[in-house]
């Protein structure tokens, strides 16, 4: 059986969001195949487990399917959909926070066991410990550094994409993603020389 | 020799060089600076190796997400159409209080605004001006009203014109514990006020506000231009009851002004 997303692969992002409009479930299914996985990553990396992430995703398009009838499309369905996703990451950190809920380290080591991609055990050794040192500064930046190096470093997200997804202005994406990777550099380099 | 502001706009570029994200002329500048400068070079070196670890972030695969299309299918078709966002009930509370307290106040404003009608209209004493200011003035055309004045209750006077200058020349203010001496404005009510037959003349009943508020009724000094002396002195005998019955303490009011006159 041809899989939906196939059959309206031709038709642009706006046909897509036109039929979602008028309640049509298959070109919704459509969105969720081109842009799940982007939205599970980006929850994946701030929040830190995969439940919380699977369920941020759930959350994230079920409120798309919601509010899809007020799309504007003055931006794209990817950071629409990013920018759902990284309020609800917010919230979610914020009742962790008020719970008192410890940050996982599930991420580093899950990480860990996915990175051995190169043959010489001694480089692979050096990258997961650099990969766990990353994912490990990386978790204890403040909130907004992290979705602000999360978005342009890994994401690869431009700084005015990152303003709308964050609410901000690009001057402030900016100052952020300058911050977030000077705070990096500074605390893995500290934690290597103590190694 | 180390230049320090470029040395710092350098490590501002040196995350972007070590991506390859910058354009020929700044990498050019970039390389030309870091052999000479140990900072930046050290820099430069944990800015890659950073990035080394990020660009596996990127590569890495994650562990698979266990949530379906299928699933958000279900969770879509159950799930009730969304409500567009309606007001909580604490909110409508709010809203029914503050809605409820306007229209109060608006109420009241008119009922402040509608001319009631005057229970008593108290035409005061008049005396001449013997001292202060006003020595020069012509005693046939200056008279000094010693009306009785409470804090919040407008002064009613009387007067066949109605359009001439009144001047409040000083009244006690009292602001805490303090008494200060000053000169309020004395407006004119413009409303429509009775008007009453004396000796053949049509006298006009004035209302006026001090302040907003009445001062202290201690040296209280209306001077008033227009109407001679034995004019006032032929109506300060006379209280005019208009629609109603006079206040006793109105009645008793004349032995105070004997009193707080000026001579």
């Amino acid at each position: 059986m041809q899989a939906p997303y196939e059959a309206i692969m031709v038709r642009t992002e706006t046909d897509i969001v036109a039929r979602c409009q008028q309640g049509d479930l298959e070109a919704f299914e459509v969105l969720y195949t081109l842009h799940g996985q982007q939205v599970y990553r980006y929850a994946y990396h701030i929040l830190g487990q995969r439940e919380d992430a699977d369920d941020i995703k759930q959350e994230t398009f079920l409120r798309a399917w919601q509010g899809i009838g007020g799309f504007r499309r003055d931006a794209s369905v990817q950071t629409w959909l990013l920018k759902i996703c990284a309020n609800l990451c917010r919230d979610r950190l914020r009742s962790w926070d008020r719970r008192k809920v410890q940050y996982d380290s599930e991420l580093a080591t899950n990480h860990c066991q996915h990175t051995m991609t190169e043959n010489d055990p001694a480089v692979q050794v050096e990258r997961s410990h650099t990969t766990e040192l990353i994912l490990q500064t990386l978790k204890g930046l403040p909130t907004t550094l992290r979705e602000a190096f999360l978005l342009h470093e890994v994401e690869g997200h431009d700084y005015d994409i990152m303003a709308s997804i964050l609410g901000c202005s690009r001057a402030s994406a900016k100052l952020r993603v300058f911050r977030a990777r000077q705070a990096m550099r500074e605390r893995v380099h500290s934690q290597l020389k103590e190694r | 020799m180390r230049n320090a502001p470029s040395c710092s706009k350098i490590q501002s570029q040196l995350w972007d060089y070590a991506a390859q994200r910058l354009n020929e002329q700044e990498t050019y500048q970039i390389a030309l600076h870091l052999p000479t400068c140990e900072a930046c070079q050290h820099a430069a070196t944990e800015y890659e190796q950073l990035l080394i670890g990020v660009a596996q972030l990127r590569t890495t695969s994650l562990p698979a997400s266990q949530s379906h299309w299928e699933g958000l299918r279900s969770q879509i078709l159950s799930a009730p159409p969304r409500k567009k966002r309606s007001w909580s009930p604490r909110l409508t509370l709010f809203a029914t209080a503050s809605f409820a307290t306007a229209f109060g106040a608006i109420l009241l404003t008119v009922k402040l605004q509608t001319p009631r009608p005057l229970e008593v209209a108290f035409v005061p004493n008049i005396t001449q001006n013997t001292t202060g200011i006003h020595k020069k003035t012509k005693p046939d055309s200056t008279a000094w009203i010693t009306p009785k004045l409470e804090r919040g209750k407008p002064l009613i006077a009387a007067t066949d014109k109605p359009k001439s200058n009144f001047k409040l020349t000083n009244a006690l203010y009292k602001t805490g514990k303090r008494t200060q001496i000053r000169k309020p404005v004395l407006t004119l009510v413009h409303n429509p006020m009775p008007k009453f037959e004396n000796d053949g003349r049509t006298v006009v009943a004035v209302k006026f506000a001090v302040d907003g508020e009445m001062p202290l009724a201690q040296t209280r000094q209306v001077y008033h231009q227009g109407v001679s002396k034995t004019e006032y002195e032929s109506l300060s005998a006379q209280r005019y009851i208009m629609g109603g019955v006079p206040s006793p303490s109105l009645i008793s009011q004349s032995d105070d002004d004997k009193e707080l006159r000026p001579w």
